[in-house]
């Protein structure tokens, strides 16, 4: 049984690397096959034939795209993700500073519609056809279909002109803390300046709801019909049967089982998340990779473009095979 | 025997949470202790690199500026040129050598005194690192140094407007000794840097031993504001000193606000609508004139851009150096009849045998301008003509421009020095840009001999002369200049706009 695992781990290890090599493969030709270029983006419209030649050849972009993709592969697989024509830095480091802000902020708001979509799905599902049911039902549709501009808009006037709360950025800009980890609601803390840490707790909350409140309306739905369908199931009624505490077959038997489609959903959501969300980093400016991919295609910054989405790519995979892997923990009939 | 704890656990936990998450939202935080006078300055846009050689956008710009000095800068608030690190400047009589006398005792943030010889460095290794400003310094033969204290440019060309170009940032000297410029940048500028976290804010803290003396803050915290929206927010909370990049429609809603100061001043930058005149209908130079007459210019000034913005008449903004105030007068104005006729009399009576023309625009820079171009559209339907709008990203557009494939664009035109020859000589003469295809051998010739007359009244003559031929021959539907804003605290002092967006936060106190 546990060779059958491995094998498994190491199948699924093998297809990773070769989707990995894939996206590596057409982000490079679609980044490139985009009207405009790097060097006419920043020059703009004084961007004059011999302006843009010699920034590009300076930049090494007047190479076939063979002979850019050869140097750029060799570099790759040292580990360099190659420097961003605009900005000059290599591409991990520029990745590597956005990425506390992103993980932050995803897990706290993960964490929120968690709590928030599983609970209430629950909830819907023990009390199924009723007006609590119906209630919560429709609340969730809602939520899942918020567009998140909107959403986003609605949080930042309530929580910032009408609660008056602060709101945009992650820190208030007057408050000076040293940088440990890079995840403000930990450095504030490890700085010992609890104000500062209240200023980063409240300025978390509104983009993390911007993104929660659509994760728990597809949860709330989610964990709903699951367990549904798992209280209808014969081992469940023999629970029942067997005059089983109505508590311990929700537990035990119910929400157990019902979790298998949730982790899956969640856990790609998760690694959607991970990615950035431009639009909430850009009303709450908050220094995500969202915008940093953002700028890049606007600028055709082909290198970073290249280095987030391998990122991207690479979570994404990760994610899966772990809530793959999970599957055989929570549902011992997978394991074969 | 454990469902109890089972269920206590996310119970307790929820009530956790909701019990901190009220307590949080009831107490407000304290305000943050201020030893220090730190300036927030809230901005829409992330500087790209700190290294003036390579430096080529506003944002990057606005933090270099302050890093580092310049050769010459701007008397305040104007586009009259001042001393700087030069303390005087001169030039050949044809405009071809020119000098600049540098002041003494200048040093760099490491200890480096200024000297001729390290300006000549500078130079070379600006144009030697080919980054996306080196454009500028094609102009420049050789630099030669006097004496210590002494640079001289030679030039390939006679170039009048040198001197204003000495303003530009890829002009501030770097030691030569310094390393990771981008990283760990080393002026002679009023602040250092002290931290950058890329998309989220830059620190600056003052140089106390400032060649002009010390500035008046301790600290400058750039914060990054990606939506404007958020920017007034932060503005109007008091979490920013100072907002640079509010959008125009909140500047009617903000000016009322009797917390905040408004500053606000004509600007160089203009935005106009060009026409291909390489193919049919736009090589028509009377269609041009009717569609100048047809748009309603009055519209997009006061209901678009609800005043925050004043009518270009011609090639040049009012505040720029040349600028000829009969434009106004001889300048096209609404006027729908005269259009029709001019339409009638090019071949198209009512737009009749005209096909529907496209607009191209790129609107994520300026939102306004999808709004522009719809009261464009709009006023070309009225003599008969029709217009499809395309708005594309920025790399996009850029790409079709430069391809000659449009019909009509619009977009705004960023001096890089305040001369009239950086608006004359790119866009209206055939040897500069020529994105429309424009070509007048009378205005090629104007525009060089303008650039080679060091006199100010002989050129400010031919500038005059070339505004009326220009006009005349109608390549651009001229639009608008928008003006300046920046909002601020009222307790913050000294901050001054400039036309030319030179942002200075050396005079800047707050008492």
């Amino acid at each position: 049984m546990a060779r059958n695992i491995l094998q498994y781990v190491f199948y699924r290890l093998l297809q990773s690397i070769l989707s990995v090599f894939g996206a590596v493969v057409i982000v490079f030709i679609l980044s490139r096959v985009l009207p405009g270029n790097p060097a006419a983006a920043i020059l703009g419209p004084k961007a004059t034939p011999e302006n843009i030649a010699r920034v590009t050849r300076e930049w090494g972009l007047d190479k076939s795209y063979l002979e850019q993709f050869i140097v750029y592969f060799s570099r790759l697989i040292r580990g360099d993700l190659g420097d961003s024509y605009i900005m000059g830095y290599n591409v991990s480091r520029l990745i590597a500073e956005r990425l506390p802000a992103s993980l932050e902020l995803v897990v706290f708001a993960f964490a929120l519609s968690l709590v928030i979509g599983v609970t209430l799905g629950a909830l819907a599902a023990r009390k199924h056809d009723t007006k609590l049911d119906l209630a919560l039902t429709s609340l969730s549709v809602m939520g899942f279909s918020f567009p998140t501009l909107l959403l986003g808009v609605i949080l930042l006037i309530l929580f910032g002109v009408n609660l008056g709360l602060p709101v945009g950025g992650r820190l208030d800009a007057r408050f000076t803390v040293k940088t440990y980890t890079g995840l403000m609601l930990i450095d504030t803390l490890l700085n010992g300046n609890i104000n500062a840490f209240i200023d980063a707790f409240m300025r978390i909350i509104p983009p993390a709801l911007t993104l929660a409140i659509p994760l728990s309306g597809l949860l709330v739905k989610l964990t709903r019909n699951s367990v549904l369908e798992v209280m209808n199931q014969d081992y469940v009624r023999t629970a029942k049967m067997k005059k089983l505490p109505e508590k311990v077959i929700m537990y035990k038997h119910v929400m157990r089982n019902a979790l298998i489609p949730i982790v899956t959903i969640a856990g790609l959501y998760f690694a959607v998340l991970v990615t950035g969300d431009v639009v909430v980093e850009t009303i709450f400016a908050w220094p995500g990779l969202g915008r940093l991919v953002w700028e890049a295609v606007t600028l055709r910054d082909y290198m970073v473009i290249q280095g987030s989405v391998l990122l991207v790519s690479i979570i994404y995979i990760t994610v899966n095979l772990i809530v793959d892997t999970l599957y055989v923990y929570i549902d011992p009939r997978i394991r074969g | 025997m454990s469902f109890p704890r089972k269920t206590l656990i996310p119970v307790v936990v929820i009530l956790v949470v909701a019990v901190v998450a009220a307590a949080l939202f009831l107490v407000k935080p304290p305000a943050p202790q201020q030893a220090e006078k730190k300036l927030v300055v809230g901005t829409t846009y992330d500087p790209k690199t700190l290294d003036p050689a390579l430096a080529y956008d506003i944002a990057s710009a606005m933090v270099v500026q302050n890093i580092y000095d310049q050769l010459l800068g701007y008397k305040p608030g104007s586009t009259d040129l001042a001393p700087r690190l030069a303390e005087r400047w001169e030039s050949s009589e044809n405009a071809t050598v020119w000098t600049f006398y540098l002041r003494r005792n200048v040093r760099f943030h490491d200890g480096t005194e200024l000297t001729a010889d390290i300006v000549k460095y500078s130079i070379e290794r600006a144009k030697q690192l080919q980054g996306p400003p080196a454009f500028l310094l094609d102009v420049v033969d050789r630099v030669e140094v006097v004496d210590k204290y002494t640079v001289r440019f030679v030039l390939k060309y006679s170039f009048a407007p040198f001197a204003s170009l000495a303003t530009f940032t890829i002009f501030s000297p770097v030691p030569p000794n310094a390393t990771n410029l981008e990283e760990n940048p080393v002026g002679t500028g009023p602040f250092k840097l002290e931290s950058w976290k890329k998309g989220e804010q830059i620190v600056l803290t003052a140089n106390k031993d400032y060649w002009r003396g010390p500035p008046k803050l301790d600290k400058v915290i750039i914060k990054i504001y990606p939506d404007p929206a958020t920017l007034r927010v932060a503005l109007e909370k008091g979490e920013v000193d100072l907002a640079l990049g509010i959008q125009p429609q909140d500047v009617e809603a903000l000016s009322k606000n009797p917390n905040i100061k408004m500053a606000s001043i004509e600007g160089l930058v203009i935005e106009y609508l060009g026409m291909n005149q390489r193919r049919e209908p736009f090589n028509n130079t009377l269609l041009r004139k009717a569609i100048n007459y047809a748009i309603d210019y009055d519209y997009i000034l006061n209901v678009v851009l609800r005043g925050t913005a004043s009518r270009l008449y011609g090639p040049l903004p009012p505040a720029v150096f040349g600028y000829d105030p009969d434009v106004e007068k001889y300048g096209y104005k609404y006027n729908v009849e005269q259009a029709r006729k001019l339409l009638a009399e090019a071949g198209y009576p009512d737009g009749k045998g005209l096909r529907e023309l496209e607009l191209i625009i790129s609107s994520s820079e300026r939102a306004e301008r999808k709004d522009v171009a719809a009261v464009i559209q709009r006023s070309l339907k009225e003599i008969g003509v029709n217009v499809r709008i395309v708005d594309l990203d920025w790399p996009s557009f850029l790409d079709r421009l430069f391809n000659h494939d449009f019909d009509m664009y619009m977009v705004d035109w960023f001096p890089d020095y305040v001369d009239p020859d950086d608006w004359v000589t790119p866009l209206f003469s055939s040897q500069g840009l020529n994105i429309d295809g424009y070509n007048n051998t009378l205005v090629d010739q104007l525009a060089l001999k303008a650039r080679q007359t060091v006199d100010p009244g002989e050129r400010l003559e031919i500038y005059k002369q070339l505004q009326r031929i220009i006009v005349d021959d109608a390549p651009w539907v001229f639009l608008y200049v928008p003006k300046l804003y920046a909002f601020m605290q009222s307790n913050v002092e000294g901050f001054t706009l400039y036309p030319a967006y030179y942002i200075d936060f050396y005079p800047v106190d707050k008492v």
